[in-house]
């Protein structure tokens, strides 16, 4: 009885119900096995069947008048798409002719080499020809698993949506770019100002914590190690790694970004990073912050995230700790949300003393996330 | 857009693209035609989402509307991979965000946002897939394996499986998505049908 397709017909995908199936479908016409596998198959066939069905409306009249609606729309849209482009360009155009007015052509030279930290801040941080994260922590993450998603610190939680602030990512770019490409576009926001002492994202002043420039990947914050280049610059200093994030195929996960090695610069690796980590992909993500931190040791970026990506794999203690290295007094950037996420493993880990003292101190000082700490002792 | 004399040359070519060829081409080349083909293909189907959701027709237009204003914008932004599942999340968003608006407390809404009901389903077929779902649909209650012989198998309607079961419509609804829920559920397990 069984036939082959029987897998391919529960299974398989199938087309979207189409305007004249969910017409005859209302009027009890049609193949009506045929339109309810299609809407069995995927959820926004069924659910556009189901509000058809519920609504008691003519689909034909319902859509007629929605198709002049968009029709006006689309054709009044015309020129203000047209003229928004228009003045981005003219925009960006002035502005990056300011950028290099004011800043001149060796800066943004300069910038392109991409040239991140200097000796003082970064001790110990020579270069190597080759970065590979030891085996026995690799098969440690892979043994890892997702915790569930009421658990798991949704990424997005944590993007901005703040245009100003944004880089241009690159991950939309082929492969080839992407090394060739060393640096984004320089922006007149993110011109280094070697430190300053605005607390970016609280309003809260802090008078201990200094906060660097920060840039924004995937929306996400890090802080822009570009500004430390007010000591001698070293061409060379460039991450060593493998297959960038865009490269890598879901198909072939594993090994391969390990295996090829190739050199990337320090901003588009963490990029690729920061591009898993947006899709949730912890352990591709946390593989490349480990081998960040094997470069540059106290690379606050790496230390944050790796942090979360941990916590997201249900390795709280390994979590706590990254996330308590990921700030220092020079570098407070990611203090308030390192202590939170901080609390909130040491909840998992049923440390619930630890965890309420830190709730009560990011309360207290009103730190970001006081109204989530506030919400969260209440339920203690 | 149903007018015939807008039947462009460019629009045909827009017209044999699958969805995310067309969302690769708008993000190269924003243009109109790109977003109308993509109302030609979704529009009813995010209004029919919108109605069940909202179950308003002045609020699920207006909904649709402002989803296709914040399109060009969205497309440009978010990295889209399955596009459909993509755009159905969007439209599912905005109306759990307007009801939401509506009766605050009631909804949950970052459950049915973080929800993730888009698998692939490109699991290669074989034989041992095959003798496994042979085996699964065995391992089904009766209900729900007969409603998925006589749906899938015998490949009737709702209507016809109701009555050849005699039991209500709503309940062979039920049945068949839960058998098959049950039944993914099953070869999953087996660990040869993971697709994510």
């Amino acid at each position: 009885m069984i036939i082959l397709n029987l897998l391919n017909r529960i299974f398989g995908r199938k087309a979207n119900l189409s305007r004249g199936d969910i017409s005859s479908y209302l009027k009890g016409e049609g193949d009506r096995h045929d339109i309810e596998a299609k809407s069995l198959a995927d959820d926004f066939n069924s659910d556009a069947l189901e509000g058809w069905e519920e609504s008691n409306l003519s689909l034909r009249e319902v859509m007629e008048g929605l198709d002049q609606k968009m029709d006006k729309n689309l054709n009044s849209r015309k020129w203000s798409f047209g003229s928004v482009t228009f003045f981005a360009l003219f925009f960006l155009t002035s502005g990056l002719l300011l950028v290099f007015t004011y800043t001149g052509n060796q800066d943004v030279r300069e910038n392109e080499e991409m040239i991140f930290l200097t000796e003082d801040s970064y001790p110990g941080t020579e270069q190597t020809e080759e970065r590979i994260l030891n085996t026995t922590s690799e098969k440690e993450i892979d043994q890892l698993k997702t915790v569930s998603k009421d658990k798991e610190i949704d990424p997005k939680s944590l993007q901005v949506h703040e245009k100003s602030h944004k880089i241009k990512n690159t991950s939309g770019q082929k492969p080839n770019d992407v090394a060739i490409k060393t640096s984004p576009e320089p922006d007149p926001v993110l011109e280094p100002n070697v430190t300053s002492s605005i607390p970016v994202n609280s309003g809260q002043e802090n008078l201990k914590y200094g906060f660097s420039d920060e840039i924004y990947l995937h929306q996400f914050k890090l802080i822009d190690y570009r500004s430390y280049r007010n000591a001698p610059i070293k061409n060379s200093r460039t991450l060593t790694i493998g297959t960038p994030a865009s490269m890598a195929h879901k198909s072939d996960e594993g090994t391969e970004e390990l295996t090829e090695t190739k050199d990337i610069p320090y901003i588009d690796y963490i990029d690729n990073a920061m591009a898993y980590f947006e899709r949730s992909d912890y352990k591709k993500a946390l593989k490349r912050y480990l081998i960040i931190l094997e470069t540059y040791p106290k690379d606050m970026n790496a230390h944050f995230y790796s942090g979360l990506c941990y916590y997201n794999l249900g390795s709280y203690e390994k979590a706590i700790n990254h996330l308590e290295k990921s700030y220092d007094l020079k570098f407070g950037n990611f203090r308030e949300e390192a202590l939170w996420f901080k609390a909130k493993a040491l909840l998992e880990t049923g440390k619930k003393k630890e965890a309420e003292s830190l709730l009560k101190k990011i309360t207290e000082e009103k730190m970001f996330y006081a109204t989530q700490a506030e919400e969260m002792l209440k339920t203690l | 857009m149903h007018h015939n004399k807008r039947m462009t040359g460019k629009r045909k070519k827009y017209a044999t693209m699958n969805d995310n060829e067309l969302v690769a081409c708008y993000r190269n080349s924003p243009g109109n035609e790109i977003i109308a083909e993509i109302y030609r293909r979704f529009g009813h189907l995010m209004m029919g989402t919108c109605l069940k959701y909202l179950q308003n027709r002045e609020l699920s237009e207006d909904t649709v509307m402002e989803i296709f204003e914040s399109l060009p914008r969205k497309l440009q932004e978010h990295n889209i991979s399955h596009f459909k599942s993509w755009l159905y999340m969007v439209t599912k968003n905005e109306c759990l965000m307007k009801l939401r608006k509506k009766r605050k407390d009631h909804l949950d809404i970052k459950e049915e946002i973080l929800e993730k009901s888009y698998d692939d389903n490109e699991a290669e077929l074989t034989e041992k897939k095959l003798n496994e779902l042979e085996e699964a649909i065995a391992d089904l209650k009766d209900e729900q394996q007969r409603a998925i012989e006589l749906f899938y198998m015998e490949q009737l309607s709702y209507q016809e499986v109701s009555e050849s079961m005699q039991i209500p419509l709503k309940k062979v609804k039920s049945a068949i998505q839960n058998g098959k829920r049950n039944l993914k559920l099953k070869l999953e397990n087996n660990d040869h049908f993971k697709s994510a």
